[in-house]
């Protein structure tokens, strides 16, 4: 059945113009922040303060990211992101499927107790002071370790990935078991290309997890020499948000170093790899995949 | 091959003894000996923390460590409720959460049914699309976002402020404006995400059910009120439940992004205090007190709201 604008009744009609205006005014409150932003960070500093920066850019210039890419602390954070992102991503997708097809298998001794054991951590969330407490044990505390180890496996992520191992059937390694394969290569060989789409959307949700931490990043990195990014543009929107509290003596330093289109540029730039992926993320989000998570 | 199946059909039975354990296990070592070894890691990595969490109970000190130290009984708790700042900042968290979801959580179920209504599939993709990225931004990017518009000197809404001839107000450090805006940024930042959830589930509701409505002469509000609203109500009350679940630890980055010291007084939440005490002051066991005594109330209240609802709707996430 087709609905047609057409045979709407008049209030049907006026509810439909609102809903279509309503999207709009939603859409752009979420949307017109960054294009500000964005044009910002292509904008001297003179006329960001000047308050003629809206949504274009006035006078093109790359000035703030030459100067970004200056900064000795903002590419070491670019540099220590780059690593969390690459190397956690990477046990993530190791340490997920090394759990998550056993526990897909009935064959697999205890999967009950197993499977509770996993679940569990889903309903209660680690306390971060404990955590700490365990990072600084374990000697990891102001190492990008500390990012990585703890946060090895999404539970949420890693049953996504066994409830799609579950409709594999079992006939299809049953024939390799007799053959004398062993699981490693059964994962490997048959498990894996047959779940492809899986990888690759639990592997972007985790790549922009890595890239995105930030809490244990506050907690578990004391030196400069170690931020993320994240951390550096914390570090960054603090001193902004001090200028504005304190307009007089700061407007000089503005002035001098253009912080404002830095702190922008800044932003945009440690946004772009989210952006990046984003396409890819819709794609498998549209298809349903997390909705069975969250009924199965 | 008879054999084999008997063996399997035994296994399934949940007491098994011994010995039929050891003969399963020995027929499947590797890949038990797969999740043995990420057991370890959630043994180290989330059972150890879990029990850690006793420290709550104890007088910690780094020298003794954590099995030397000695137990004090409810101590950190009986200080943390005798503790005016404490008070103010679990007050601060159940508005904040409050708020957050009561406000917030109807506004992705609307965007979801106003979407499906819109008959031009280019404009639902793009507003999807827009209204989705934000979540996947981190909330230090998103603060940067909202400070660089809240500005108070060069910010687009003072801009307009001052052109309309008002004085310019500084957003971030108002005690009136904090809250709002942690409010307004939660559902802007995360409403996408639900809302693109509730879609996948909306499109799964039948067809045939909208064609019977149609014979029925239903109208739209009808459609809306009684076909889409009942076909996403499980997944809803499911997402529901989980938020409620994290009511006392969802906010520390965004809070920890945008506010200071002038503000705390309405928007410095459990998760922040317990950096602050925690982490820059070296209170651990005092802090897990307070961390607990907040993971308890998010807990209990998934259990009574999972409850209520299987009551009430027959959907749960148990």
């Amino acid at each position: 059945m087709k609905f047609t604008f057409k045979k709407y009744t008049l209030p049907e009609k006026m509810f439909v113009m609102f809903v279509y205006l309503f999207l709009f005014l939603f859409g752009l409150a979420c949307f017109f922040p960054f294009l500000t932003v964005l044009a910002r960070s292509f904008s001297p500093e003179f006329y960001i303060q000047q308050g003629q920066v809206i949504i274009f850019p006035v006078k093109w210039t790359l000035n703030a990211y030459q100067k970004v890419f200056q900064a000795k602390q903002i590419v070491t954070g670019f540099k220590n992101s780059l690593f969390v992102a690459v190397v956690g991503t990477t046990i993530n997708l190791i340490f997920s499927f090394a759990i998550a097809y056993p526990l897909s298998r009935k064959r697999l001794p205890l999967r009950r107790t197993f499977t509770v054991i996993v679940v569990f951590t889903m309903l209660l969330p680690v306390a971060i002071i404990p955590l700490y407490l365990l990072v600084r044990s374990l000697k990891l505390l102001n190492s990008l370790w500390a990012l990585i180890w703890p946060y090895a496996i999404t539970t949420f992520n890693m049953i996504i990935i066994k409830n799609y191992f579950e409709g594999i059937p079992e006939s299809l390694e049953e024939s390799a078991l007799l053959d004398g394969a062993g699981e490693l290569t059964i994962l490997v060989k048959i498990f894996l290309p047959l779940s492809k789409p899986v990888i690759a959307a639990i592997g972007l949700f985790y790549l922009i997890y890595n890239w995105n931490i930030f809490m244990p990043a506050v907690f578990f990195l004391t030196h400069p020499s170690k931020y993320t990014i994240q951390v550096v543009l914390k570090d960054i929107i603090s001193q902004q948000m001090l200028a504005d509290m304190l307009p007089y003596s700061i407007s000089m330093l503005q002035q001098s170093a253009g912080p404002q289109g830095i702190q922008s540029a800044v932003t945009i730039i440690t946004m772009l790899p989210v952006l990046v992926i984003y396409p890819f993320i819709q794609k498998y989000f549209t298809s349903g995949l997390m909705l069975g998570s969250v009924k199965g | 091959m008879d054999t084999s199946k008997r063996t399997r059909a035994q296994s399934w039975k949940p007491l098994k003894s011994l010995k039929s354990l050891q003969r399963e296990i020995a027929k499947n070592k590797m890949l038990f000996l797969m999740a043995i070894v990420i057991m370890v890691w959630y043994v180290i990595f989330r059972y150890v923390p879990y029990y850690w969490n006793l420290i709550a109970f104890k007088d910690y000190s780094y020298r003794l460590g954590f099995s030397g130290s000695p137990w004090v009984g409810l101590k950190h708790f009986k200080d943390a409720i005798a503790d005016v700042e404490f008070r103010r900042v679990f007050r601060n968290t159940v508005i904040i959460s409050g708020l957050k979801v009561f406000i917030g959580f109807p506004v992705p179920v609307i965007l979801a049914l106003f979407l499906n209504e819109v008959f031009q599939n280019w404009y639902k993709k793009s507003i999807q699309t827009v209204i989705f990225i934000p979540y996947f931004i981190s909330w230090v990017i998103y603060a940067s976002i909202m400070i660089t518009i809240l500005s108070p000197t060069d910010g687009l809404l003072n801009i307009m402020l001052r052109s309309m001839g008002k004085e310019p107000i500084y957003f971030l450090a108002s005690t009136e404006w904090f809250r709002p805006l942690l409010i307004v940024s939660e559902i802007t930042k995360n409403s996408g995400y639900f809302t693109v959830l509730f879609m996948s589930a909306l499109a799964s509701v039948d067809e045939e059910v909208y064609d019977a409505s149609v014979v029925d002469g239903a109208n739209l509000f009808q459609r809306i009120l009684h076909i889409n609203l009942p076909g996403i109500a499980s997944v809803v009350a499911i997402v529901f439940i989980v938020r409620l679940g994290q009511l006392f630890m969802s906010g520390f980055e965004q809070v920890y992004a945008l506010y200071s010291p002038m503000v705390y007084s309405v928007g410095d939440i459990i998760e922040t205090y317990v950096y602050r005490q925690g982490i820059v002051g070296g209170r651990f066991d005092y802090t897990t007190a307070v961390n607990l005594f907040g993971t308890m109330i998010g807990f209990t209240l998934v259990i009574i709201t999972n409850y209520v609802s299987k009551k009430i709707s027959d959907h749960g996430l148990w």
